[in-house]
């Protein structure tokens, strides 16, 4: 974190803890910039340069937990953790001398998408103690996919191929995944069932706008409700 | 995993075709939770990330997206989300309704 900035936020927040009374608020701020620099030069070896950075600055001021009747803090600050992921998606561009040269198009359409979530206090103390995966959840902000297709004339057939794999039980699911060369997490992973459960459905959204790829998907969840009612383990 | 699962669609999609994909991912994954646009031009849809063992949503059950700046839902529908988004490139006022459970 840039120390000027990181020193204008707190000096920001501790104008902003002035005017509130300064209690037990606990203050979050984020900055995020993006910077672009291009260098053309048709003599240059490369010809063209891009230069894209993103500069992120988070900031907190934490009250402590308790304060006396004086006002002198006592106890331990308040938690808080957070996550965030940058992420570009849309038109892959190929930005190569040729096309800038050309510049039939905006070579630089990349969008961004700044994902954050963060918890605080009681809500942070509470996941932290209890459950170390949702604690994962929040600092990992999960990637965007494409909204798949699906015509209006699959989605019976999506529903049932649905519901064969809920009535799966885990270890098919485990065994699915393994016939769709899922790589399948330790079977001691938390929530290792539903990480398993959520790349199934994230194939089965993609086969169904394929009619022939959702019925060859169907017969493969079935085969694998078979060979697991004969005891396969994966 | 997360108990959600986020997906980019087009701002260019209609409105319809937009409810279509959503209707037909709730039955995948789970309920629609809420749709943002973004400054690209593209919606950012996040649905429920149902339970493994729980069973895919029913027709009735899914969602209808209608374009309307009245927040209140039909009888015997629940307003699920209202906001604006991206429709055919333009961002309008849009209202999310499911049935009453």
């Amino acid at each position: 974190m840039s120390h000027t900035l990181a020193t204008h936020l707190l000096a920001a927040g501790m104008a902003i803890c002035a005017l509130s009374g300064c209690g037990k608020t606990l203050m979050f701020g984020e900055r995020s910039g993006l910077n672009l620099a291009i260098r053309v030069d048709p003599a240059g070896q490369p010809p063209v340069m891009l230069n894209l950075g993103l500069n992120r600055t988070v900031g907190t001021i934490v009250p402590p937990a308790t304060q006396s009747r004086d006002n002198r803090p006592s106890g331990d600050a308040i938690s808080m953790f957070s996550g965030f992921q940058v992420e570009s998606f849309s038109d892959p561009v190929q930005i190569t001398p040729a096309t800038v040269a050309r510049a039939t198009g905006n070579p630089f359409s990349v969008d961004l998408l700044i994902g954050t979530q963060f918890a605080s206090g009681a809500a942070a103390m509470a996941v932290a103690e209890g459950d170390p995966e949702v604690v994962r959840q929040i600092v990992s902000v999960g990637p965007l996919l494409p909204l798949s297709p699906i015509p209006l004339t699959s989605i019976a057939a999506v529903r049932a191929t649905g519901s064969l794999i809920a009535r799966l039980g885990a270890e098919g699911r485990r065994c699915l995944a393994s016939d769709l060369k899922i790589s399948l997490p330790d079977r001691g992973a938390p929530d290792a069932d539903r990480t398993v459960t959520t790349a199934i459905r994230q194939r089965l959204a993609n086969s169904a706008s394929d009619a022939s790829a959702l019925s060859n998907f169907n017969a493969m969840v079935k085969a694998a409700g078979i060979s697991n009612a004969s005891g396969r383990r994966c | 995993m997360s108990e959600t699962q986020s997906f980019h669609a087009p701002g260019s999609n209609s409105l319809a075709k937009l409810e279509q994909d959503i209707r037909g991912n709730e039955v995948v994954f789970g309920p629609l939770i809420s749709i943002a646009p973004t400054n690209a031009k593209i919606n950012v849809v996040t649905l429920t990330n149902r339970p493994p063992e729980a069973e895919p949503l029913e027709d009735d059950q899914l969602i209808t997206l209608v374009k309307t700046s009245d927040t209140t839902a039909p009888a015997g529908r629940v307003v699920v989300w209202f906001g604006r988004i991206w429709v055919e490139g333009t961002l309008q006022a849009v209202l999310a309704h499911r049935k009453l459970a």
